[in-house]
């Protein structure tokens, strides 16, 4: 006997329409990879132009969807709220500024320029996505594909070993990260009966049926340590950061850039959504151990730092100390914490690509010993403008006031103060001042007068110096007018908070 | 039936975990490799008792299927013996190994003992569980509330086709690996 | 319930048996008067001229990578058929939006050249 019964299923357009922006890109990922087939792109401008025009329409996309959006669609799965769209722009910034700064970098590697920007495209789907998520199961899907695209990303040099083996380990480390986070979703989807963040939270605050049972099973703790495990591997929070440097230091450095900055967007976007909205009403539960790897991160992160020689590597631990101040914020779990956390990155998509769009130039004019901070000696006096930059990134990523990163900390610690974390703001803060010892070594460093007097660097290739002004002119002036970005990141936070009926 | 189904799941039960035994004891890895199909093929068994068929047959066709023949090509691509380091291991390894595993064994005796429901906490009936249609309920699932999950998996396979194809073809005028 | 996997066994058992048996017929029946040539690995007939055990080319990785990743593709479809009725069309715009998605990368793998046996 044939029993029809009827599922249906119930997709409209304004469903479509709240995703817009991430179908742009697929789109456009789409569009490069038939190009590629067809005409094989071998002029890097055609594969530039492609990605460059699609970021383009998603970012008008995402300006139409932050004046229009903000609904939870296709079965709760995404939504379209502002802080979904905020970190959009983020990413979108960056997947432009990587844009404008590979070209150089992928003829002198001879790279294949549309798999390269299709990887490109394809990884900023899933972090876009993965900033949306109000699901589990996307959160996990995102991750993977924004993971899988930066795997074959950071091994695409195949020439060089060193490129190899960063593919390889980051391969191999953050698959099994990846396998924590699912498995700590599994166990968490057990204890809750959902994979909707809005209704886990209404869980453990015992309602939809949920009894104070499941906030009190073992399996919803054991599901919330693994899931912190997944989630503090991909930002490269201490323990978790072994990876970190080896994998900066041998990626393709557009690559570097790019994922440096995306990956820890949209990690950190949905971390928020997770721990500070799904998993609030057991806050106490993971407070604890939230606190104790901001400290940890904070302090490893700068102190290794202190003796790098590879500015690839100095840029990779910088990165982990700022994932722990970005931790402080998130540990803060109140609205200035999120918006800070926001803010943060749109301050670091510019000051932290700024600083590698420089290691880019240098590489390209000095070959692989361009990546050693003894390079940089004298490079005031050969190429003023690219030095001027890497101070501008500097004195940014150390918080100078009057710079991004200035405002960007000093919201991130005001969020712990208010929150009465007082502790992880006094330790933030200290950490703060032994980073100002190997930013400034940098500075010093190109003020040294060079050992051969006289010589001139060739010109900056044109795209990677539009990329360095626009992200010299984003970290000055987020610094001196944040007014106008932060009052964007407060909307992004309210949004969220609405949602889950928070002031 | 109940004793059928104690039968078969103690069989299969047992030949998974020799096949378990097989995968690390055997000299040549495609003995491995082999030895880890007959478990993969015994977990299907495990599945379908669970009346996970849709699990069961992605398993045969996946992982004891395509995933297998995945591993045997690596494994001959990376030639079948003289790696020393294959042996090579670290002075504590051995005694780590068997105190990690032991405490794993007693953690799931353990939660296995303490009943399930502590563990699994409240949701779900098992014996109904067992009474549906799974895999039908599995695309209901699927196909209606985790749809969009479900489209965003074929960016992330082309994705993979893309990185066989950057990472494993000859390039032109390059050297094969 | 199991009964309906009887079938499965009853021809696991018959493939098993059949393995089985041939190799107790061949080992039983015929004689066994063993030497160096006849326990060389038997390539039509000729003298080896290398060893067998060779590396493989990375070309058979990238072919069954691609087999695992249809594969998965293909998988997909079994819980869909079954609910195909229910879902009706939506049902089917929805698969199709999944197979056009993956034909690109099927039409980017040919064009690129990836299906192609390179010697």
């Amino acid at each position: 006997m044939m029993l029809v019964v009827s599922v249906p299923l119930h997709v409209t357009l304004a469903d479509w329409g709240s995703i817009l922006p991430e179908l742009v890109v697929t789109g456009g990922f789409l569009v490069l990879l038939l190009a590629d087939a067809f005409i094989p792109v071998r002029r890097t401008e055609v594969a530039t132009g492609i990605a460059l025009l699609t970021i383009l329409l998603a970012f008008l996309a995402a300006m139409n969807l932050w004046s229009h959006g903000m609904a939870a669609s296709l079965y709760d799965t995404v939504s379209s709220d502002k802080f979904a769209v905020f970190f959009d722009f983020v990413i979108l910034v960056s997947a432009a500024l990587t844009a404008l700064l590979s070209p150089s970098y992928i003829r002198y590697s001879h790279f294949d320029p549309g798999e390269f920007y299709a990887l490109i495209l394809a990884s900023a789907v899933g972090m876009m996505f993965m900033a949306a998520a109000i699901s589990l199961m996307v959160i996990f899907i995102a991750l993977e594909l924004l993971s899988l695209a930066l795997y074959i990303l950071s091994g695409f040099e195949r020439s060089r070993p060193e490129s190899q083996e960063a593919g390889f380990k980051y391969f191999l480390l953050s698959s099994f990260a990846s396998a924590f986070l699912v498995y700590g979703m599994a166990m968490v989807y057990g204890a809750t009966g959902t994979t909707r963040i809005l209704q886990i939270a209404t869980c453990l605050g015992h309602g939809a049926g949920c009894s104070a049972a499941a906030s009190a099973s073992p399996l919803l703790y054991i599901g919330v340590g693994l899931m912190l495990v997944g989630f503090a591997f991909k930002v490269s929070i201490v323990p978790f950061h072994m990876w970190t440097p080896d994998v900066y230091q041998g990626a393709p450095t557009p690559v570097t850039a790019f994922m440096s900055v995306t990956t820890k967007a949209a990690v950190f976007a949905a971390f928020i959504r997770v721990f500070n909205f799904a998993l609030a009403p057991i806050e106490s539960h993971w407070y604890g151990v939230v606190w104790a790897l901001a400290i940890v991160t904070m302090v490893v992160g700068n102190i290794v730092a202190l003796v790098q020689t590879s500015m690839k590597r100095l840029l990779a631990y910088s990165g982990i100390a700022h994932a722990g101040y970005i931790l402080v914020a998130l540990a803060a779990d109140n609205a200035l914490g999120q918006t800070s956390v926001a803010f943060y990155f749109l301050a670091y998509a510019f000051m932290n690509i700024g600083a590698f769009v420089v290691v880019a130039v240098m590489e390209s004019q000095e070959g692989p010993v361009g990546d050693e901070i003894a390079s940089y000696r004298g490079l005031f006096y050969r190429n003023p403008s690219l030095a001027g930059a890497t101070a501008v990134f500097m004195f940014s990523l150390a918080g100078f006031p009057l710079t991004a990163g200035f405002v960007a900390k000093y919201l991130a610690f005001s969020a712990a103060v208010q929150a009465h974390h007082t502790d992880l703001a006094i330790i933030g803060v200290l950490t703060s001042l032994i980073s100002i010892y190997y930013y400034l070594r940098v500075v010093y460093v190109m003020l040294r007068r060079p050992e051969v007097p006289g010589v001139q660097s060739p010109p900056t290739p044109a795209a990677a110096d539009l990329a360095a002004w626009i992200a010299v002119a984003g970290t000055i002036g987020l610094g001196i007018i944040p007014t106008g970005f932060l009052n964007l990141a407060t909307q992004s936070v309210t949004a969220i908070r609405y949602i889950f009926g928070l002031p | 039936m109940s004793v059928v189904a104690d039968i078969v799941f103690w069989i299969a039960a047992i030949t998974a975990i020799a096949g378990g035994v097989g995968v690390i004891a055997a000299r040549s890895p495609i003995y491995s490799a082999l030895s880890l199909i007959a478990t993969l093929a015994q977990l299907a068994v495990l599945y379908i008792l669970l009346n996970a068929q849709f699990i069961a047959a992605a398993q045969i066709l996946i992982y004891a299927g395509a995933v297998m023949v995945l591993f045997l090509f690596v494994i001959t691509l990376l030639g079948i013996e003289g790696y020393p380091f294959l042996g090579a291991q670290l002075p504590f390894q051995r005694p780590a190994a068997v105190i990690l595993s032991a405490l794993l064994l007693a953690g799931v005796i353990f939660f296995v003992a303490e009943s399930p429901h502590w563990l699994t906490g409240v949701h779900g009936n098992f014996t109904q569980q067992l009474n549906t249609d799974n895999v039908r309920a599995f695309g209901v699932q699927l196909f209606t509330t985790f749809f969009f999950p479900f489209e965003l998996t074929a960016p992330l396979l082309i994705v993979a086709m893309i990185g066989a194809v950057a990472l494993g073809k000859r390039r032109a005028g390059g050297t094969e690996i | 319930m199991l009964t309906e996997y009887i079938p499965i066994l009853i021809l696991s058992l018959l493939a098993g048996g059949f393995a089985l048996t041939n190799i107790a017929v061949t080992l039983l029946s015929g004689p066994y008067r063993p030497s160096r040539e006849k326990l060389a690995p038997y390539e039509s007939g000729m003298t080896e001229i290398q060893p067998p055990r060779q590396r493989f080319p990375v070309k058979f990785y990238v072919i069954a990578m691609l087999f695992l990743l249809f594969d998965i593709e293909g998988v997909s479809f079994f819980p869909w058929a079954i609910i195909l009725r229910g879902l009706r069309f939506p049902g089917f715009v929805e698969m199709l939006i999944f197979v056009l998605i993956l034909a690109v990368g099927y039409v980017f793998l040919w064009k690129k050249g990836a299906l192609t046996w390179e010697r």
